[in-house]
Protein backbone atom coordinates (compact mmCIF):
# COMPACT_ATOMS: atom_id res chain seq x y z
CA UNK A 1 0.00 0.00 0.00
CA UNK A 2 2.53 2.37 0.88
CA UNK A 3 5.12 1.65 -2.03
CA UNK A 4 1.57 2.37 -4.29
CA UNK A 5 1.14 5.64 -2.53
CA UNK A 6 5.18 6.32 -3.12
CA UNK A 7 4.91 5.10 -6.90
CA UNK A 8 1.41 7.50 -7.80
CA UNK A 9 3.04 10.57 -5.75
CA UNK A 10 5.91 10.56 -7.82
CA UNK A 11 4.09 9.89 -11.09
CA UNK A 12 1.70 12.90 -9.67
CA UNK A 13 4.90 15.19 -9.44
CA UNK A 14 6.11 14.11 -12.84
CA UNK A 15 2.03 14.84 -14.29
CA UNK A 16 2.63 17.71 -12.44
CA UNK A 17 5.34 19.16 -13.52
CA UNK A 18 4.60 18.70 -17.42
CA UNK A 19 0.98 20.88 -16.41
CA UNK A 20 3.01 23.44 -14.68
CA UNK A 21 5.39 23.66 -17.21
CA UNK A 22 2.40 24.50 -20.16
CA UNK A 23 0.18 26.35 -17.67
CA UNK A 24 2.49 29.12 -16.97
CA UNK A 25 3.28 30.15 -20.13
CA UNK A 26 -0.90 30.64 -20.63
CA UNK A 27 -0.74 32.67 -16.91
CA UNK A 28 2.01 34.96 -18.39
CA UNK A 29 0.15 35.73 -21.41
CA UNK A 30 -3.14 36.06 -19.57
CA UNK A 31 -1.12 38.47 -16.86
CA UNK A 32 -0.05 41.18 -19.67
CA UNK A 33 -2.81 40.34 -22.17
CA UNK A 34 -6.13 39.49 -20.04
CA UNK A 35 -6.95 36.77 -22.17
CA UNK A 36 -7.55 33.30 -22.30
CA UNK A 37 -5.55 31.85 -25.10
CA UNK A 38 -7.68 28.86 -26.18
CA UNK A 39 -4.94 27.48 -28.53
CA UNK A 40 -1.81 27.45 -25.72
CA UNK A 41 -2.56 23.94 -26.01
CA UNK A 42 -1.61 23.64 -29.81
CA UNK A 43 1.88 24.94 -29.46
CA UNK A 44 2.56 21.99 -27.35
CA UNK A 45 0.79 20.03 -30.44
CA UNK A 46 2.99 21.83 -32.47
CA UNK A 47 6.54 20.97 -30.04
CA UNK A 48 5.48 16.97 -30.39
CA UNK A 49 4.88 16.92 -33.82
CA UNK A 50 8.05 19.19 -34.85
CA UNK A 51 10.43 16.79 -32.86
CA UNK A 52 8.33 13.27 -34.05
CA UNK A 53 8.75 15.05 -37.65
CA UNK A 54 12.54 15.06 -37.48
CA UNK A 55 13.11 11.94 -36.06
CA UNK A 56 11.09 10.04 -38.37
CA UNK A 57 11.72 11.77 -41.57
CA UNK A 58 15.76 13.40 -40.65
CA UNK A 59 16.45 10.78 -38.57
CA UNK A 60 17.87 12.81 -35.77
CA UNK A 61 18.52 12.28 -32.31
CA UNK A 62 15.96 13.36 -29.56
CA UNK A 63 17.98 16.02 -27.77
CA UNK A 64 18.28 17.70 -31.16
CA UNK A 65 14.64 17.76 -32.43
CA UNK A 66 14.24 19.20 -28.78
CA UNK A 67 15.77 22.24 -30.21
CA UNK A 68 14.09 21.94 -33.64
CA UNK A 69 10.84 21.80 -32.12
CA UNK A 70 11.18 24.45 -29.73
CA UNK A 71 12.83 26.98 -31.70
CA UNK A 72 10.26 25.73 -34.45
CA UNK A 73 7.21 26.68 -31.88
CA UNK A 74 9.05 29.62 -31.02
CA UNK A 75 8.80 31.22 -34.86
CA UNK A 76 5.21 30.26 -35.17
CA UNK A 77 4.40 32.17 -32.09
CA UNK A 78 6.79 35.11 -33.54
CA UNK A 79 4.16 35.23 -36.48
CA UNK A 80 0.92 34.32 -34.50
CA UNK A 81 1.80 36.91 -32.07
CA UNK A 82 2.74 39.33 -34.11
CA UNK A 83 0.31 39.51 -36.68
CA UNK A 84 -2.73 38.26 -33.37
CA UNK A 85 -2.04 38.54 -30.19
CA UNK A 86 -0.40 41.90 -29.97
CA UNK A 87 -2.70 43.45 -31.42
CA UNK A 88 -5.36 42.34 -28.62
CA UNK A 89 -4.05 44.72 -26.40
CA UNK A 90 -7.08 46.89 -25.04
CA UNK A 91 -9.45 44.82 -27.40
CA UNK A 92 -12.85 43.54 -25.72
CA UNK A 93 -12.60 40.13 -24.38
CA UNK A 94 -14.75 38.26 -26.88
CA UNK A 95 -12.23 38.81 -29.21
CA UNK A 96 -9.26 37.03 -27.56
CA UNK A 97 -12.08 34.02 -27.40
CA UNK A 98 -12.80 33.94 -30.99
CA UNK A 99 -9.32 34.85 -32.36
CA UNK A 100 -7.90 31.98 -30.06
CA UNK A 101 -10.60 29.44 -30.47
CA UNK A 102 -9.96 30.26 -34.32
CA UNK A 103 -5.93 29.64 -34.05
CA UNK A 104 -6.71 26.75 -32.15
CA UNK A 105 -9.04 25.32 -35.21
CA UNK A 106 -6.23 26.40 -38.15
CA UNK A 107 -3.37 24.82 -36.04
CA UNK A 108 -5.50 21.75 -35.68
CA UNK A 109 -6.61 20.91 -38.88
CA UNK A 110 -3.14 22.02 -40.63
CA UNK A 111 -1.36 19.28 -38.23
CA UNK A 112 -4.06 17.26 -39.73
CA UNK A 113 -3.54 18.10 -43.06
CA UNK A 114 -0.26 17.97 -43.02
CA UNK A 115 0.39 14.96 -41.49
CA UNK A 116 -3.18 12.59 -41.75
CA UNK A 117 -5.78 12.30 -38.81
CA UNK A 118 -4.06 8.47 -37.27
CA UNK A 119 -2.38 8.77 -34.09
CA UNK A 120 1.64 8.48 -34.53
CA UNK A 121 3.93 6.62 -32.49
CA UNK A 122 6.38 9.02 -31.01
CA UNK A 123 10.05 7.13 -31.11
CA UNK A 124 12.77 8.74 -28.72
CA UNK A 125 13.51 10.02 -25.22
CA UNK A 126 15.27 8.04 -22.65
CA UNK A 127 12.86 5.48 -21.27
CA UNK A 128 14.94 2.74 -19.62
CA UNK A 129 13.49 2.93 -16.05
CA UNK A 130 16.09 3.73 -13.37
CA UNK A 131 16.16 3.30 -9.42
CA UNK A 132 14.84 5.85 -7.17
CA UNK A 133 13.90 5.82 -3.42
CA UNK A 134 13.29 1.77 -4.80
CA UNK A 135 10.72 2.68 -7.19
CA UNK A 136 11.23 1.89 -10.81
CA UNK A 137 10.75 5.48 -13.13
CA UNK A 138 11.58 6.29 -16.65
CA UNK A 139 14.80 8.65 -17.00
CA UNK A 140 12.51 10.99 -18.98
CA UNK A 141 10.36 11.41 -16.22
CA UNK A 142 13.49 12.59 -14.15
CA UNK A 143 14.37 14.91 -16.91
CA UNK A 144 10.85 16.23 -17.36
CA UNK A 145 11.13 17.07 -13.79
CA UNK A 146 14.38 19.05 -13.73
CA UNK A 147 13.48 20.88 -16.80
CA UNK A 148 10.71 21.83 -14.99
CA UNK A 149 12.64 23.07 -11.94
CA UNK A 150 15.15 24.68 -14.12
CA UNK A 151 12.55 26.82 -16.19
CA UNK A 152 10.22 27.98 -13.00
CA UNK A 153 14.25 29.01 -11.10
CA UNK A 154 14.79 30.72 -14.85
CA UNK A 155 11.28 32.68 -14.84
CA UNK A 156 11.07 33.48 -11.37
CA UNK A 157 14.79 35.52 -11.43
CA UNK A 158 13.73 36.62 -15.08
CA UNK A 159 10.24 38.45 -13.41
CA UNK A 160 12.22 39.15 -10.72
CA UNK A 161 15.29 41.03 -11.49
CA UNK A 162 15.21 41.60 -15.55
CA UNK A 163 14.04 44.23 -17.58
CA UNK A 164 11.54 42.57 -19.63
CA UNK A 165 10.45 40.45 -16.20
CA UNK A 166 9.94 44.25 -14.80
CA UNK A 167 7.88 45.36 -17.89
CA UNK A 168 6.17 42.33 -17.53
CA UNK A 169 4.68 43.25 -13.91
CA UNK A 170 4.22 46.89 -15.05
CA UNK A 171 1.74 45.74 -17.92
CA UNK A 172 -0.06 43.13 -15.97
CA UNK A 173 -0.34 45.93 -13.22
CA UNK A 174 -1.37 49.00 -14.73
CA UNK A 175 -0.83 49.17 -18.04
CA UNK A 176 -2.83 52.42 -18.67
CA UNK A 177 0.38 53.76 -17.14
CA UNK A 178 3.08 51.87 -19.60
CA UNK A 179 2.82 54.94 -21.69
CA UNK A 180 3.76 57.85 -19.12
CA UNK A 181 7.18 55.93 -18.57
CA UNK A 182 7.26 54.21 -22.03
CA UNK A 183 6.91 50.61 -22.09
CA UNK A 184 6.22 49.15 -25.26
CA UNK A 185 2.94 47.35 -24.45
CA UNK A 186 2.59 45.62 -27.81
CA UNK A 187 6.54 44.43 -27.59
CA UNK A 188 5.87 43.10 -24.02
CA UNK A 189 2.99 40.93 -25.10
CA UNK A 190 4.68 39.47 -28.29
CA UNK A 191 7.42 38.18 -26.22
CA UNK A 192 5.69 37.16 -22.92
CA UNK A 193 3.58 34.75 -25.44
CA UNK A 194 6.36 33.92 -27.22
CA UNK A 195 8.48 32.80 -24.06
CA UNK A 196 4.74 31.08 -23.17
CA UNK A 197 3.99 29.11 -26.18
CA UNK A 198 7.64 28.23 -26.34
CA UNK A 199 7.70 26.59 -22.92
CA UNK A 200 4.57 24.57 -24.08
CA UNK A 201 6.48 23.57 -27.27
CA UNK A 202 9.14 22.39 -24.53
CA UNK A 203 6.62 20.61 -22.53
CA UNK A 204 5.42 18.77 -25.43
CA UNK A 205 8.31 17.30 -26.72
CA UNK A 206 9.21 16.72 -23.05
CA UNK A 207 6.33 14.47 -22.79
CA UNK A 208 6.25 12.66 -26.19
CA UNK A 209 8.50 9.60 -25.41
CA UNK A 210 6.13 9.12 -22.05
CA UNK A 211 2.96 9.71 -23.80
CA UNK A 212 4.13 8.11 -27.05
CA UNK A 213 1.11 8.83 -28.94
CA UNK A 214 0.98 12.31 -31.28
CA UNK A 215 -1.80 13.35 -33.09
CA UNK A 216 -3.56 16.42 -33.89
CA UNK A 217 -6.38 17.30 -31.32
CA UNK A 218 -3.83 16.29 -28.25
CA UNK A 219 -3.70 19.69 -27.79
CA UNK A 220 -7.14 20.37 -26.57
CA UNK A 221 -6.99 17.96 -23.34
CA UNK A 222 -4.33 20.12 -22.49
CA UNK A 223 -5.61 23.25 -22.88
CA UNK A 224 -9.04 22.01 -21.20
CA UNK A 225 -6.08 20.57 -17.99
CA UNK A 226 -4.74 23.70 -18.29
CA UNK A 227 -7.63 26.31 -17.67
CA UNK A 228 -8.15 24.77 -14.20
CA UNK A 229 -4.81 25.45 -13.14
CA UNK A 230 -4.05 28.94 -14.26
CA UNK A 231 -7.81 29.89 -12.10
CA UNK A 232 -6.01 28.24 -8.76
CA UNK A 233 -2.65 29.46 -9.39
CA UNK A 234 -4.20 32.86 -9.38
CA UNK A 235 -4.69 33.85 -13.32
CA UNK A 236 -0.81 35.74 -14.08
CA UNK A 237 0.51 34.45 -10.81
CA UNK A 238 3.66 32.00 -11.95
CA UNK A 239 4.96 30.34 -8.35
CA UNK A 240 1.03 30.05 -7.90
CA UNK A 241 0.81 27.97 -11.06
CA UNK A 242 3.72 25.75 -10.15
CA UNK A 243 1.65 24.89 -7.14
CA UNK A 244 -1.49 24.63 -8.35
CA UNK A 245 -0.30 22.34 -11.35
CA UNK A 246 1.60 20.16 -8.90
CA UNK A 247 -2.35 19.72 -6.70
CA UNK A 248 -3.72 18.74 -9.89
CA UNK A 249 -0.79 16.31 -11.71
CA UNK A 250 -0.79 14.62 -7.65
CA UNK A 251 -4.29 14.53 -7.43
CA UNK A 252 -5.08 13.22 -10.74
CA UNK A 253 -2.41 10.47 -10.24
CA UNK A 254 -4.24 9.31 -6.92
CA UNK A 255 -7.78 9.15 -8.64
CA UNK A 256 -6.35 7.45 -11.13
CA UNK A 257 -4.51 4.79 -9.67
CA UNK A 258 -7.09 4.24 -6.34
CA UNK A 259 -10.84 5.51 -7.82
CA UNK A 260 -10.18 4.38 -11.71
CA UNK A 261 -8.73 6.01 -14.28
CA UNK A 262 -11.53 7.12 -15.99
CA UNK A 263 -12.19 9.75 -13.88
CA UNK A 264 -8.40 11.30 -14.31
CA UNK A 265 -9.51 13.84 -16.57
CA UNK A 266 -12.23 15.39 -14.38
CA UNK A 267 -10.31 15.74 -11.32
CA UNK A 268 -8.93 19.24 -12.76
CA UNK A 269 -12.50 20.77 -12.24
CA UNK A 270 -13.73 19.06 -9.39
CA UNK A 271 -10.64 20.24 -7.48
CA UNK A 272 -11.08 23.65 -9.00
CA UNK A 273 -14.71 23.84 -8.15
CA UNK A 274 -14.03 22.90 -4.47
CA UNK A 275 -10.68 25.07 -4.08
CA UNK A 276 -13.27 28.06 -5.18
CA UNK A 277 -15.75 27.58 -2.57
CA UNK A 278 -13.16 27.70 0.13
CA UNK A 279 -11.21 30.17 -1.12
CA UNK A 280 -12.73 32.23 -4.00
CA UNK A 281 -9.86 34.55 -5.15
CA UNK A 282 -7.61 31.39 -6.02
CA UNK A 283 -5.31 30.02 -3.61
CA UNK A 284 -2.53 32.75 -3.36
CA UNK A 285 -3.28 36.54 -3.03
CA UNK A 286 -3.27 39.32 -5.12
CA UNK A 287 0.78 40.45 -3.48
CA UNK A 288 2.28 37.27 -4.98
CA UNK A 289 0.88 37.55 -8.96
CA UNK A 290 3.98 38.34 -11.33
CA UNK B 1 13.58 83.98 -18.88
CA UNK B 2 15.06 82.15 -22.00
CA UNK B 3 13.30 82.58 -25.59
CA UNK B 4 10.55 79.58 -25.89
CA UNK B 5 10.98 76.16 -25.86
CA UNK B 6 7.54 75.40 -26.12
CA UNK B 7 5.56 77.20 -28.83
CA UNK B 8 1.81 75.68 -29.35
CA UNK B 9 0.01 77.54 -32.41
CA UNK B 10 -3.63 77.55 -32.66
CA UNK B 11 -4.06 74.16 -31.76
CA UNK B 12 -7.08 72.17 -32.15
CA UNK B 13 -7.67 68.81 -31.07
CA UNK B 14 -10.04 66.49 -28.37
CA UNK B 15 -11.36 62.55 -28.54
CA UNK B 16 -11.93 61.23 -31.74
CA UNK B 17 -13.93 64.11 -33.82
CA UNK B 18 -14.88 65.53 -30.57
CA UNK B 19 -12.96 69.12 -30.42
CA UNK B 20 -11.88 70.17 -26.80
CA UNK B 21 -9.15 72.93 -27.35
CA UNK B 22 -10.18 74.84 -29.44
CA UNK B 23 -7.58 76.92 -31.34
CA UNK B 24 -4.58 77.54 -27.99
CA UNK B 25 -1.77 79.87 -28.29
CA UNK B 26 0.77 79.38 -25.82
CA UNK B 27 4.46 79.83 -25.08
CA UNK B 28 6.64 78.25 -22.31
CA UNK B 29 9.96 79.34 -21.98
CA UNK B 30 13.13 77.04 -20.56
CA UNK B 31 13.23 77.25 -16.87
CA UNK B 32 9.15 78.34 -16.27
CA UNK B 33 6.68 77.47 -13.58
CA UNK B 34 3.75 77.44 -15.21
CA UNK B 35 0.29 77.43 -13.61
CA UNK B 36 -3.00 75.94 -16.03
CA UNK B 37 -6.18 77.02 -13.91
CA UNK B 38 -9.49 76.70 -15.09
CA UNK B 39 -12.77 75.44 -14.56
CA UNK B 40 -14.02 71.92 -14.55
CA UNK B 41 -14.11 70.87 -18.11
CA UNK B 42 -11.99 73.92 -19.23
CA UNK B 43 -9.73 71.56 -21.44
CA UNK B 44 -6.72 71.35 -19.17
CA UNK B 45 -6.08 68.06 -18.90
CA UNK B 46 -6.85 67.89 -22.26
CA UNK B 47 -3.93 69.98 -22.94
CA UNK B 48 -1.65 68.04 -21.31
CA UNK B 49 -3.19 64.79 -22.55
CA UNK B 50 -2.38 66.11 -26.45
CA UNK B 51 1.25 67.92 -25.34
CA UNK B 52 1.63 64.16 -24.27
CA UNK B 53 0.64 62.77 -27.93
CA UNK B 54 -2.86 61.06 -26.61
CA UNK B 55 -5.52 62.93 -28.01
CA UNK B 56 -6.87 63.56 -31.51
CA UNK B 57 -5.14 66.77 -32.94
CA UNK B 58 -7.10 68.18 -35.73
CA UNK B 59 -4.88 71.16 -36.91
CA UNK B 60 -2.23 73.31 -35.20
CA UNK B 61 1.28 72.75 -34.22
CA UNK B 62 3.42 71.53 -31.23
CA UNK B 63 6.82 73.27 -31.35
CA UNK B 64 9.24 71.35 -28.86
CA UNK B 65 12.59 72.76 -28.80
CA UNK B 66 12.39 73.54 -32.42
CA UNK B 67 10.65 70.63 -33.93
CA UNK B 68 6.96 69.91 -34.26
CA UNK B 69 6.06 67.43 -32.15
CA UNK B 70 2.08 66.99 -32.45
CA UNK B 71 0.65 63.77 -33.70
CA UNK B 72 3.95 61.90 -32.75
CA UNK B 73 3.74 58.83 -30.44
CA UNK B 74 4.18 59.17 -26.58
CA UNK B 75 7.00 56.88 -26.33
CA UNK B 76 8.49 59.39 -29.20
CA UNK B 77 7.96 62.46 -27.11
CA UNK B 78 8.66 61.00 -24.12
CA UNK B 79 12.08 60.42 -25.09
CA UNK B 80 12.10 64.25 -26.24
CA UNK B 81 12.36 65.04 -22.71
CA UNK B 82 8.40 65.82 -22.21
CA UNK B 83 7.42 63.55 -19.11
CA UNK B 84 4.03 63.69 -17.90
CA UNK B 85 2.47 63.05 -14.20
CA UNK B 86 -1.37 62.15 -15.19
CA UNK B 87 -4.29 63.18 -12.82
CA UNK B 88 -5.23 60.11 -10.70
CA UNK B 89 -3.09 57.03 -9.42
CA UNK B 90 -0.60 56.35 -12.35
CA UNK B 91 2.23 53.60 -10.56
CA UNK B 92 2.59 49.76 -10.91
CA UNK B 93 1.44 49.36 -6.59
CA UNK B 94 2.58 45.72 -6.14
CA UNK B 95 6.02 46.48 -6.92
CA UNK B 96 8.35 48.49 -4.32
CA UNK B 97 9.24 51.71 -4.50
CA UNK B 98 12.46 51.41 -6.06
CA UNK B 99 11.06 49.05 -8.99
CA UNK B 100 9.05 51.33 -9.54
CA UNK B 101 11.57 54.12 -10.25
CA UNK B 102 13.74 51.56 -11.93
CA UNK B 103 11.00 50.94 -14.04
CA UNK B 104 10.45 54.28 -14.92
CA UNK B 105 13.72 54.66 -16.08
CA UNK B 106 13.80 52.48 -18.78
CA UNK B 107 14.19 54.90 -21.32
CA UNK B 108 17.63 56.17 -19.70
CA UNK B 109 20.63 54.19 -20.46
CA UNK B 110 21.17 51.26 -18.19
CA UNK B 111 24.75 52.70 -16.47
CA UNK B 112 23.08 55.82 -15.93
CA UNK B 113 19.73 54.53 -13.85
CA UNK B 114 21.95 53.87 -10.62
CA UNK B 115 23.17 57.48 -10.28
CA UNK B 116 20.00 59.25 -11.42
CA UNK B 117 18.05 56.50 -8.79
CA UNK B 118 20.53 58.67 -5.95
CA UNK B 119 19.67 61.79 -7.54
CA UNK B 120 15.87 61.47 -7.04
CA UNK B 121 16.07 60.26 -3.76
CA UNK B 122 18.17 63.13 -2.34
CA UNK B 123 15.73 65.19 -4.15
CA UNK B 124 12.50 62.85 -2.23
CA UNK B 125 13.86 62.32 0.94
CA UNK B 126 10.90 60.94 1.69
CA UNK B 127 10.61 58.03 -0.47
CA UNK B 128 14.37 57.21 0.35
CA UNK B 129 12.76 55.55 3.57
CA UNK B 130 10.30 53.85 1.79
CA UNK B 131 12.37 52.23 -0.89
CA UNK B 132 11.11 49.05 -0.59
CA UNK B 133 7.55 49.09 0.82
CA UNK B 134 5.23 48.41 -2.20
CA UNK B 135 3.65 51.66 -3.95
CA UNK B 136 0.24 50.28 -3.57
CA UNK B 137 0.29 49.95 0.12
CA UNK B 138 1.76 53.75 0.96
CA UNK B 139 -0.45 56.81 1.30
CA UNK B 140 -2.07 58.85 -1.38
CA UNK B 141 0.28 61.46 -0.63
CA UNK B 142 3.19 59.22 -0.77
CA UNK B 143 2.12 57.62 -4.23
CA UNK B 144 1.66 61.18 -5.40
CA UNK B 145 5.58 62.03 -4.97
CA UNK B 146 6.43 58.75 -6.10
CA UNK B 147 4.66 59.39 -9.20
CA UNK B 148 6.31 62.38 -9.31
CA UNK B 149 9.47 61.17 -8.98
CA UNK B 150 8.95 58.47 -11.67
CA UNK B 151 9.00 61.36 -13.83
CA UNK B 152 11.85 63.35 -12.68
CA UNK B 153 13.98 60.32 -12.99
CA UNK B 154 13.66 60.22 -16.68
CA UNK B 155 15.16 63.84 -16.46
CA UNK B 156 12.60 66.08 -18.53
CA UNK B 157 13.44 69.17 -19.93
CA UNK B 158 9.64 69.81 -19.45
CA UNK B 159 7.43 68.24 -16.54
CA UNK B 160 3.71 68.32 -17.13
CA UNK B 161 1.65 67.54 -14.16
CA UNK B 162 -1.95 67.01 -13.51
CA UNK B 163 -3.92 68.13 -10.34
CA UNK B 164 -1.49 65.94 -7.72
CA UNK B 165 -3.08 67.68 -4.82
CA UNK B 166 -6.42 65.78 -5.61
CA UNK B 167 -7.73 63.80 -2.60
CA UNK B 168 -4.79 64.43 -0.56
CA UNK B 169 -4.62 65.59 3.13
CA UNK B 170 -3.33 69.02 3.78
CA UNK B 171 -0.08 68.42 5.51
CA UNK B 172 0.54 65.81 1.81
CA UNK B 173 -0.38 69.41 -0.25
CA UNK B 174 1.86 70.84 1.42
CA UNK B 175 4.61 68.16 1.20
CA UNK B 176 3.99 68.39 -2.94
CA UNK B 177 3.98 71.60 -3.29
CA UNK B 178 7.22 71.52 -1.86
CA UNK B 179 8.68 69.02 -3.93
CA UNK B 180 7.25 70.53 -6.83
CA UNK B 181 9.40 74.11 -5.66
CA UNK B 182 12.47 71.60 -5.39
CA UNK B 183 12.17 70.32 -9.02
CA UNK B 184 12.03 73.21 -10.29
CA UNK B 185 14.55 74.92 -8.62
CA UNK B 186 16.83 71.87 -9.78
CA UNK B 187 16.20 73.40 -13.06
CA UNK B 188 13.02 71.16 -14.82
CA UNK B 189 10.68 73.48 -16.76
CA UNK B 190 7.10 72.53 -14.73
CA UNK B 191 3.57 73.00 -16.50
CA UNK B 192 1.33 72.34 -13.07
CA UNK B 193 -2.74 71.88 -13.84
CA UNK B 194 -4.09 72.47 -10.14
CA UNK B 195 -7.21 73.55 -8.65
CA UNK B 196 -5.74 74.86 -5.78
CA UNK B 197 -5.41 78.35 -6.84
CA UNK B 198 -4.29 79.67 -3.91
CA UNK B 199 -1.51 76.61 -3.45
CA UNK B 200 -0.41 77.25 -7.72
CA UNK B 201 -0.63 81.27 -7.77
CA UNK B 202 1.90 81.14 -4.92
CA UNK B 203 4.69 78.56 -6.85
CA UNK B 204 4.21 79.37 -10.04
CA UNK B 205 6.45 82.73 -12.03
CA UNK B 206 3.40 82.08 -14.60
CA UNK B 207 -0.39 81.72 -14.75
CA UNK B 208 -2.29 80.48 -17.83
CA UNK B 209 -6.30 80.35 -17.02
CA UNK B 210 -7.79 77.97 -19.79
CA UNK B 211 -11.91 78.18 -20.61
CA UNK B 212 -13.70 76.49 -23.19
CA UNK B 213 -10.77 75.29 -24.41
CA UNK B 214 -9.20 78.64 -25.25
CA UNK B 215 -6.38 81.07 -23.34
CA UNK B 216 -8.45 83.50 -21.77
CA UNK B 217 -5.66 85.27 -19.54
CA UNK B 218 -1.87 84.84 -19.33
CA UNK B 219 0.72 86.81 -16.48
CA UNK B 220 2.30 87.22 -13.41
CA UNK B 221 0.38 85.71 -10.32
CA UNK B 222 1.53 88.74 -8.92
CA UNK B 223 -1.15 90.93 -11.49
CA UNK B 224 -4.19 88.87 -10.70
CA UNK B 225 -6.55 88.62 -7.39
CA UNK B 226 -8.34 85.73 -6.65
CA UNK B 227 -11.80 87.36 -6.65
CA UNK B 228 -10.66 88.39 -10.42
CA UNK B 229 -9.53 84.92 -10.80
CA UNK B 230 -12.74 83.86 -9.67
CA UNK B 231 -15.36 85.84 -11.88
CA UNK B 232 -12.63 84.76 -15.05
CA UNK B 233 -13.60 81.43 -14.24
CA UNK B 234 -17.77 81.84 -14.07
CA UNK B 235 -18.00 84.72 -16.84
CA UNK B 236 -14.64 84.63 -18.99
CA UNK B 237 -14.09 87.89 -18.17
CA UNK B 238 -13.39 90.72 -16.29
CA UNK B 239 -15.12 93.94 -15.20
CA UNK B 240 -11.88 96.11 -15.02
CA UNK B 241 -10.37 95.43 -18.11
CA UNK B 242 -6.35 94.29 -17.74
CA UNK B 243 -3.53 94.99 -19.58
CA UNK B 244 -2.34 91.38 -19.94
CA UNK B 245 -5.10 90.16 -21.85
CA UNK B 246 -4.40 88.51 -25.16
N1 LIG C 1 -11.59 60.48 -22.85
C1 LIG C 1 -12.50 61.43 -23.15
N2 LIG C 1 -13.38 61.24 -24.15
C2 LIG C 1 -14.30 62.18 -24.46
N3 LIG C 1 -14.41 63.35 -23.82
C3 LIG C 1 -13.57 63.60 -22.81
C4 LIG C 1 -12.57 62.67 -22.42
N4 LIG C 1 -11.87 63.20 -21.40
C5 LIG C 1 -12.40 64.40 -21.16
N5 LIG C 1 -13.41 64.66 -22.00
C6 LIG C 1 -14.21 65.89 -22.06
O1 LIG C 1 -13.34 66.95 -22.37
C7 LIG C 1 -13.73 68.12 -21.70
C8 LIG C 1 -12.52 68.70 -21.01
O2 LIG C 1 -12.09 67.79 -20.04
P1 LIG C 1 -10.72 67.96 -19.25
O3 LIG C 1 -9.65 68.27 -20.21
O4 LIG C 1 -10.55 66.78 -18.40
O5 LIG C 1 -11.04 69.24 -18.38
P2 LIG C 1 -10.30 69.83 -17.10
O6 LIG C 1 -9.08 69.02 -16.88
O7 LIG C 1 -10.01 71.24 -17.45
O8 LIG C 1 -11.26 69.73 -15.98
C9 LIG C 1 -14.84 67.73 -20.74
O9 LIG C 1 -16.06 68.18 -21.31
C10 LIG C 1 -14.78 66.26 -20.71
O10 LIG C 1 -16.05 65.71 -20.55
MG1 LIG D 1 -8.54 67.66 -15.37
Amino acid sequence: MLNLLGEQLLNGIVTGSVYAIVAVGMTMTFGVLRVINFAHGEYFMVGTFASWFVIEKFDLGYPQSVVFAVALTALLAIVVGYFLMRKMVGAPFENGVLATLGVSLILQNLAVALFGGSYKFFNGGYIEPVELFGYGLAQQRILIVIVCVLVFIGLDLMVTYSRMGKSMRAVSQNIECCEIVGIDVQSVVLWTFVIGASLAGLSGVLTAPVNVSVYGGMGELITFKTLPIIIMGGLGNVRGTLIAAMILGIAESFVAGFIGLQFRDSVGFVTLILMLMWRPHGLFSLQSRF
Amino acid sequence: MDKSELVISDLRAGYGSLDILNGIDLDVGKGEFVALMGPNGAGKSTLLKTLFGQTTIKSGSILWQGGNIAGLHPREILSRGVSYVPQGRCNFPLMTVDENLQVAAFTIADDKVLSDRDYVYELFPALQARRSTLAGNMSGGEQQLLEMAMAVLQRPKILLVDEPSVGLSPTAIGVVFEELQRIHANGHTILLVEQNTKKAMAVASRAIILRLGKVIWDGAPADITHDELGELFLTGRMAKEDASMP
